[in-house]
């Protein structure tokens, strides 16, 4: 499963990142880390972009970026 | 006298640039970093005989090597002319500023942290054991609010104390706890002397894969491939045995540290404002009232500046008008059939400053509530509820306030348009928003639009000012994804990666240090150039002048009228009074002034005020302005107004021949053989060419050479006299709203883009754009016999369907590798 499929208020694990470049370092600086909880806060109302909690901060990403990260429920 | 550089470093908006103006006050220098287009703002202080330069750098989150910015302050930070870093933290959102501490921790050198905000953290319920931080750190710390100019001294010591001994301040609080034995053993093979910088900083950086580091390594030194080999087996057993990769590992430390230290010094901490946040957001982001709020923090953001900020220039115009009147004055007086030179130059001058001044209420209101939004924290929800819509069209959520305060549909302007994409992070979609943003409709448009309008489409003119309205925001969605497609293709883009941080509640201070800020530069930059524009228009106006055959025949009409006024006042009583030249002259100012001023006021209180003032300046002459039941003053006063209204006439004709003949009428003549395709004859092009400088002009002008002798303009004059179809009209209009922005705006691309490259291209792209869109309507419509209306609502359909279509085309994504 990847991060965008969460449902809304689960919480699920990272588990891998296939990102690169400036992407994958874009969200490590946010704390996209394998092992990191992240939550499922909303989806924007156009459906694209959503919004998850990591690391207790509110972070919005584009669902195509999301894709890119694996998790999985606990 | 000691040299010091101080390199002030940290995350966007934690209050760096407040620092560096408390430093440096006024003696600050921007110049560019070599090859890119960033600010490289510096200043310099002296203080206990040293001399000290501090440098702001980019605000960062990070020092990867993906972006100008990071490259660029981590270059700096790491020469070593650089002497101390300053790092800004922002003391309300400590764990994320000082994951940057972190990293700056890697760089081994001396450093002062700076815990701005400390205002507002105290509001939010924190409160900081600094003193135990900086055990901790080993560096020194330091408390301001810069906004309040508190803790200026203790920096400035601070500096002096770090630079007498460096490295007592070089911190060593961070160690990657496993990763460290292999961080150390890397160390060791790497020789010191062909780095200026830290081993332990290169180490690091191999570990974290960081491409221009390991490029660096390659070019000097000869045993590279054998260290990047030997890197590489480390990290594919740090991998085995720890089951997380050194560069997700090294993130997940600086964040263990950040965390650490923040529990630590921490004495007071309140549950986050998260809850409320949460509870707002559930609200402002809700599926179904998203949109409808946002539409609805437009439409205030919209009535409360423009609308009710136009009504406020009610009361401000009279205000400028009598700047004007005050500086004409300075200048020489009228004479009877000519105004001297320096007096039209300043009456020009002033005219066209009032028409940039006089937006100054709609900006510091739209300014201020802009400056509400940012502080309250809610741009960046509204970039996350139109993101979908715009990325379509090569744009960025972030793109939405620009275009609104360009004016998406009532009108607007794009000096704040353009200034709004400052913050923008995608560089690509910034590039578009900047370049399209004025296509949208200007506010000094509406005149224009309203005047052509009300002279050639009297019964349609609702649907056709909805239509040239909202056309613009098509056009402008077609042109930024038509750029994404070519000339921007190249352009970085950056993943939307954004952070939705907690609502704050603003501080008036914050609030008003933004609005002036901006004030400030709209005037500096704006008002100084187009000043300096003003002056060319005038030069390119007035020369070469009236051809002497012409001349006489005006002095003529001149002598004309003057005898005119003589024959018919000559049995008058009063007629020894102004039989002489000058004291006719002295009357004609005289009257002109008493008007000029009784048409500023509306209240009775000051009209009588200026009528008593203006009784003592010349009892005679008030006499004659306000005969009231006096019959020979009366008879001088029906005489004198008729000599005034052939004298403004004459003034008329002779400023139409003068057009004609000037330079500026020439290139109106000279652009014909093109621009006869889409109808427009020189007079257009003059007004076209002389709202370059202020949109406003056009107005005038267009009034100017289609008025003929009426004393009013009246807009059916062009309908009867201009020779143009309601079709000519339209591509009149078409054209109009999408010329080149007005010179202003021109400035404020060249601010922030720092390019005059990009300038003449956003100049020339919507001329030619204009210019083919115009010959194209007109060209078809008369092909096809449409009407003006019909015409128009074809190109409408035309353009919408295009610009549905291209958004289709998925966008070019430049992947970057190093």
């Amino acid at each position: 499963m990847t991060l965008d499929q969460i449902q809304i208020n689960k919480t699920a694990i990272i588990k891998e990142i296939n990102a690169q470049g400036m992407l994958l370092q874009k969200l490590y600086d946010m704390g996209f880390i394998e092992g990191n909880k992240i939550k499922m806060i909303r989806k924007s109302p156009l459906q694209d972009p959503i919004e998850v909690e990591i690391l207790s901060y509110h972070i919005s990403l584009r669902i195509q970026e999301a894709q890119s990260i694996k998790v999985s429920y606990e | 006298m000691n040299n010091i550089q101080v390199a002030l470093v940290g995350q966007p908006n934690c209050g760096k640039s407040t620092i560096f103006n408390m430093l440096t006050n006024i003696k600050q220098h921007i110049a560019n970093y070599p090859g890119v287009t960033i600010d490289k703002k510096s200043g310099t202080f002296n203080y206990n005989n040293s001399k000290i330069e501090v440098i702001d750098l980019p605000g960062t989150y990070s020092f990867s090597s993906y972006s100008v910015e990071e490259k660029i302050t981590r270059d700096y930070i790491l020469n070593k002319d650089t002497d101390i870093i300053i790092n800004a933290v922002d003391a309300s959102n400590l764990r994320k500023n000082l994951y940057l501490t972190m990293q700056l921790f890697d760089m081994h050198k001396p450093m002062i942290l700076t815990f701005n905000m400390m205002d507002v953290a105290k509001q939010n319920g924190l409160e900081f054991d600094l003193k135990k931080l900086e055990k901790l750190t080993n560096s020194k710390i330091i408390q301001t609010v810069a906004a309040k100019k508190e803790g200026l001294s203790d920096i400035k010591d601070s500096i002096i104390e770090v630079k007498k001994d460096k490295l007592k301040y070089i911190s060593n609080a961070l160690d990657y706890k496993y990763l460290q034995k292999y961080i150390d053993l890397v160390k060791e093979l790497i020789d010191n002397d062909s780095f200026d910088v830290s081993r332990h900083y290169i180490s690091v950086k191999l570990f974290e894969n960081d491409q221009q580091v390991i490029e660096n390594i390659k070019k000097i030194n000869p045993n590279a491939n054998k260290i990047l080999d030997y890197v590489q087996d480390l990290k594919n057993e740090f991998k085995e045995e720890f089951n997380i990769s050194t560069e997700q590992y090294i993130v997940k430390i600086r964040y263990e540290k950040a965390d650490e230290f923040v529990k630590a010094c921490t004495v007071k901490s309140k549950k986050q404002n998260r809850t409320l946040s949460d509870k707002v957001d559930s609200i402002v982001l809700n599926k179904y009232l998203a949109l409808p709020i946002l539409g609805l923090i437009i439409f205030t953001l919209y009535q409360l500046s423009i609308v009710y900020g136009y009504e406020l220039t009610n009361i401000t115009w009279p205000i400028l008008a009598w700047l004007k009147t005050t500086v004409i004055s300075f200048f020489p007086a009228q004479n009877i059939d000519s105004i001297p030179y320096l007096t039209q130059f300043a009456t020009w001058m002033m005219n066209s400053i009032n028409a940039l001044l006089n937006y100054l209420p709609i900006f510091l209101i739209l300014f201020f509530l802009i400056a509400l939004l940012e502080d309250v924290g809610y741009m960046p929800r509204m970039a996350f509820i139109l993101d979908k819509l715009f990325v379509k069209f090569g744009l960025h959520g972030e793109s939405t306030l620009p275009l609104v305060l360009s004016g998406i549909f009532a009108g607007g302007c794009a000096v704040p348009g353009v200034m709004a994409t400052k913050g923008m992070n995608d560089k690509r979609a910034q590039m578009a928003t900047m370049l399209t943003v004025p296509l949208m409709n200007c506010l000094a448009k509406i005149p224009f639009f309203t005047l052509i309008l009300a002279a050639f489409f009297k019964e349609d003119m609702a649907i056709m000012m909805f239509l040239i309205s909202t056309i613009t925001i098509f056009v402008a969605l077609l042109v930024s994804k038509l750029l994404t497609l070519s000339v921007l293709k190249s352009h970085e883009t950056t993943p939307f990666i954004m952070e939705l941080p907690s609502y704050h509640i603003p501080t008036l201070r914050g609030l008003l240090t933004k609005v002036f800020d901006r004030i400030w530069l709209y005037l500096k930059k704006i008002v100084t150039i187009v000043a300096a524009v003003a002056v060319v228009l005038f030069v390119l106006i007035q020369f070469p002048g009236i051809s002497k055959e012409k001349q006489v025949i005006f002095n003529s009409k001149a002598e004309d009228m003057q005898k005119k006024f003589y024959t018919s006042i000559q049995d008058n009583k009063y007629y020894s009074h102004l039989d002489e030249k000058t004291e006719l002259k002295d009357f004609i100012n005289y009257y002109n002034n008493y008007k000029s001023q009784r048409m500023n006021t509306t209240d009775a209180k000051t009209a009588k005020k200026i009528d008593l003032v203006f009784k003592e300046k010349n009892e005679l002459f008030f006499l004659f302005s306000k005969p009231k039941r006096n019959k020979e003053a009366r008879k001088i006063n029906k005489a004198f107004k008729k000599l005034i209204r052939t004298r403004k006439a004459l003034f008329r004709e002779v400023k139409n021949e003068k057009v004609e003949n000037s330079a500026l009428g020439s290139m109106g003549k000279f652009f014909v053989p093109v621009t006869q395709y889409a109808g427009f004859d020189w007079k257009i092009n003059v007004a076209f060419l002389s709202s370059f400088a202020a949109r406003e002009s056009s107005v005038a002008t267009l009034g100017a050479l289609y008025e003929g002798n009426k004393d009013t303009f009246e807009s059916n004059s062009i309908a009867s006299t201009g020779g143009y179809s309601s079709l000519g009209a339209v591509a009149i209009m078409i054209f109009m709203a999408l010329t080149p922005p007005c010179i202003a705006t021109m400035i404020m691309i060249k601010v922030q883009t720092n390019s005059y490259k990009w300038m003449a291209f956003a100049i020339s792209y919507p001329m030619i754009l204009g210019l083919l869109s115009a010959i194209f309507i007109f060209q078809i419509g008369n092909i096809l016999n449409l009407t003006g209306v019909d015409a128009m609502i074809y190109f409408y359909i035309f353009v919408v369907t295009i610009t549905m279509l291209v958004s289709l085309i998925p966008n070019y994504k430049k992947e970057k590798i190093c």
